[in-house]
């Protein structure tokens, strides 16, 4: 049997997305992640946006390679203690995007204890992806390079972004999309012997095996 | 006494002449509480009770107090809600003068948590649209909340407690300065001092045997001139900080969570099914997390243009209840009370979730966020919690807190009590002790578990342990079974398992109010009983006495 749940019986009765995926948001309060959702879902930016307590999620359907795709978007709270409750949430995240500010370093060196706990709460799939926000300020203590670096020894992906300047915003959440995808679709060309129950994937029929984007 | 049925403001002498009015009538037919509630419109019942608390409050009449936060309306209004608010949590913690706790000496050393609060204070008050007006309303919740914390640094910060102190501050601050830019300056004037405090730490030490009273006289002189009494409204924060949320400012949120678990324990005393619908007995109840940590008021954010705002209501009943049961109460009210959404919800939703955790999170959301901006169903919360004086105690679910916690101790229900400040100290170290205690035994389990564990599914799955030594091991723990069954000791056991068993069924919702049925006729009759009342008054009270006795 394929890992993925393919939910056939309700295929095109009025569901109005193809599949679901299931993304994450962590690192440090205050590094940007609420700011970073709320511009990619409404397009805004409140400089004083509300703490995060606890767990909040939000959802938006996008489009990839012509199939839609429901996100479904859980932000956390930033405060350590924090952590018992929010890791209860990583269970079956498809995508995480470990975020940490560019003008403060500890965020950036907390990036290590953030990967460490995704190791441990997380599926052993997960795509994750390294964000350094607010490339839009001047006081930046975080270069490019250092966090090109650490992308690299971890082996995840890479990105800057403004969620004041909405610079690269959309390219996060598209990309971290597009990634998963193709993880799915290379999962099902290979016979769907993942066997991890890691995936939701809700099928409109069609065959739907598209494969390499980008 | 002569401050009686207030004669200072017009309206409410309208208010007693359609009183005196309809008096004959309240005397004949009305004597039970609703039917006397509902015969006068809304702004004569508050105007009503508004000369009520202002002749308790006069009188110092802590019990009535108490019952009149827990009644309709609250304390009524901003104004009245800041004095009873201070009169009731002054009493309940006591502060002696000279405890060490009421200066600030020794407070200027950071406290490890600055920063957090830094970032939160940041995005507070988000409502208010004045930027100034926010600016000053930020320094000020700064200010508070790091002088709490600096006095008793054993406390930690918890994301949310910047909500609780805000609806503090916004009462506080009412009716001071907004349009009055003398008073503004002048509040600023403080606010850029006591900066100055903050940052130069180190400074303010070394001379602060000499400077202190000279600030506290600063202080005190600013505070008079703009009629804010920042003391006041400090006062109120660390009592209810120490008496109220001492659980959730430990260094980890345990005892939040296992306040949390009361929650399902109420949903499923009202309804098993729906218990079981959600999982409940399955998953953490942490999608309350954020209600329950800020006393709804993440929910309901307090604003200074909605006095009437529930939020505000909530805290007169958890403050004159004396209990931080209340808000789980209501949390559980909440969802029973949106069950059918939410069963909709749940059933429209199988299958966008991954797993049963983000499911009933999901659903819950989706259901109560609307839910924020809806005063009605708000309301509608408040009194059935108001008017649900349930029979039952907090005691049922002893064993699910820990022994110290806020809700068996001094947010109980218990009404009427009143700690020392050093007292509460001690409570504060136990819990802060058993806190860690917690946190290293839990390490341990988990290490000790997974290794057990790992040694027992080693020992079964490796080839090099042969399929016999399986086999009798099997068969030995069987043996051990039966003759444990033929003894009878298992059958011994069944009845004292079953009172287990029932004693952890019969959970029931909340009980702490053991409010009367007439939370208004108390205050009223004492109100009544006045000899300098007119006439029409003492009619109305001796109808009432009548109807009590009837009643009960
Ligand atoms: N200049 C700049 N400031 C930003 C940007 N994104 C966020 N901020 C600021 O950073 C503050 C914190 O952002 P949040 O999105 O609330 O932080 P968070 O990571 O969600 O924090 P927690 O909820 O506490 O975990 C905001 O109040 C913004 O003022 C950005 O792209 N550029
Ligand atoms: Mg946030």
């Amino acid at each position: 049997m394929s890992g993925l749940r393919t939910v056939s019986a309700s295929a095109g009765s009025g569901k109005s997305y193809d599949s679901i995926m299931k993304i994450l948001l962590i690192g440090d309060s205050g590094v940007g992640k609420s700011c970073l959702l709320v511009r990619f879902v409404d397009d805004k930016f409140n400089p004083s946006f509300i703490t995060t307590i606890g767990i909040d999620f939000k959802i938006k359907t996008v489009d990839i390679n012509g199939k839609k795709i429901k996100l479904q978007l859980w932000d956390t709270a930033g405060q350590e203690r924090f952590r018992t409750i929010t890791t209860a949430y990583y269970r079956g995240a498809m995508g995480i995007i470990l975020v940490y500010d560019v003008t403060d370093e500890r965020t950036f060196a907390n990036i290590r204890q953030w990967f460490k706990t995704v190791n441990e709460h997380a599926n052993d799939d997960a795509q994750l992806l390294l964000v350094g926000n607010k490339s839009d300020m001047e006081t930046r203590t975080v270069t490019l390079e250092q966090g090109e670096t650490l992308a690299k020894e971890l082996g995840i992906p890479f990105v800057e972004s403004s969620a004041k300047n909405d610079d690269n915003v959309n390219e996060i959440f598209f990309t971290l999309a597009k990634l998963i995808q193709e993880k799915i679709d290379n999962d099902k060309l290979a016979g769907g012997t993942s066997g991890k129950d890691s995936s939701i994937n809700i099928n409109s029929g069609g065959s739907g095996s598209k494969s390499g984007c980008c | 006494m002569d401050t009686l049925v207030g004669a200072e403001s017009p309206s409410l002498s309208s208010s007693e002449e359609s009183l005196s009015l309809h008096c004959d009538i309240l005397a004949d037919s009305l004597f039970d509480e609703k039917s006397l509630l509902n015969f006068f419109n809304e702004q004569e019942q508050r105007d009503f009770k508004t000369s009520v608390i202002r002749n308790i409050l006069h009188d110092r009449n802590y019990k009535t107090l108490c019952t009149l936060g827990m009644s309709n309306f609250g304390f009524v209004s901003t104004p009245l809600r800041k004095e009873c608010w201070f009169e009731l949590l002054s009493r309940q913690l006591r502060v002696s003068q000279g405890s060490g706790y009421t200066t600030n000496k020794g407070c200027t050393r950071e406290h490890r948590d600055e920063n957090q609060v830094s970032l939160d204070v940041q995005r507070s008050f988000t409502s208010v649209t004045d930027e100034g007006r926010k600016e000053k309303l930020r320094k000020l919740l700064e200010r508070i909340i790091v002088k709490i914390l600096r006095r008793y640094p054993k406390l930690s910060y918890y994301q949310g407690y910047h909500d609780v102190v805000s609806v503090f501050v916004i009462v506080f601050i009412e009716g001071h300065d907004y349009d009055d830019e003398c008073n503004f300056l002048s509040l600023s004037g403080m606010t850029s001092k006591s900066d100055d405090n903050h940052s130069n730490g180190a400074a303010e030490d070394k001379s602060n045997g000499v400077s202190s009273s000279t600030t506290d006289l600063y202080e005190n002189e600013t505070t008079s001139k703009i009629g804010f009494d920042e003391d006041k409204l400090l006062r109120c924060v660390e009592a209810f900080t120490l008496l109220y949320l001492r659980d959730f400012m430990m260094d980890s949120l345990d005892f939040p969570i296992d306040q949390l678990r009361l929650i399902p324990e109420f949903i499923k005393k009202n309804s098993k099914a729906f218990y079981k619908k959600l999982n409940l007995d399955k998953i953490e109840p942490f999608f309350a997390i954020s209600s329950i940590l800020t006393v709804f008021s993440h929910e309901l954010k307090p604003s200074e243009n909605e006095p009437d705002s529930l939020i505000f209501q909530i805290f007169d009943f958890v403050i004159s209840s004396q209990s931080m049961v209340v808000p789980l109460a209501m949390y559980a009210t909440l969802i029973m009370e949106k069950k059918d959404t939410i069963i909709e919800a749940y059933n429209a939703n199988i299958d966008n979730f991954e797993n049963s955790v983000d499911l009933v999170h999901g659903v819950i959301q989706q259901v109560l966020v609307p839910t924020r901006c809806a005063e009605k169903i708000w309301k509608q919360i408040l009194e059935e919690v108001r008017s649900n004086p349930s029979r039952e105690h907090i005691s049922k679910y002893r064993g699910l807190v820990n022994r110290y916690s806020t809700l068996l101790t001094t947010a109980s229900g218990q009404l009427h009590t009143s700690y020392e400040v050093e007292d509460v100290i001690k409570l504060l170290e136990k819990e802060i002790a058993l806190n860690s205690k917690r946190k290293t035994s839990k390490a341990h389990a988990k290490l000790h578990k997974t290794n057990t564990m790992r040694t027992f599914a080693r020992l079964f799955s490796s080839r090099s342990f042969p399929l016999i030594c399986k086999v009798s091991i099997f068969v030995g723990m069987l043996a051990i079974f039966m003759k444990l069954y033929r003894d009878g000791s298992i059958k011994a056991m069944l009845p004292t398992l079953r009172i287990y068993l029932k004693k952890y069924q019969c959970s029931s919702f909340a009980g702490l109010y053991r409010g009367l049925n007439y939370v208004w006729l108390d205050p009223l009759h004492e109100l009544l009983k006045n000899p300098s009342l007119p006439r029409w008054a003492s009619k109305v009270s001796r109808s009432i006495s009548s109807s009590k006795d009837s009643d009960f």
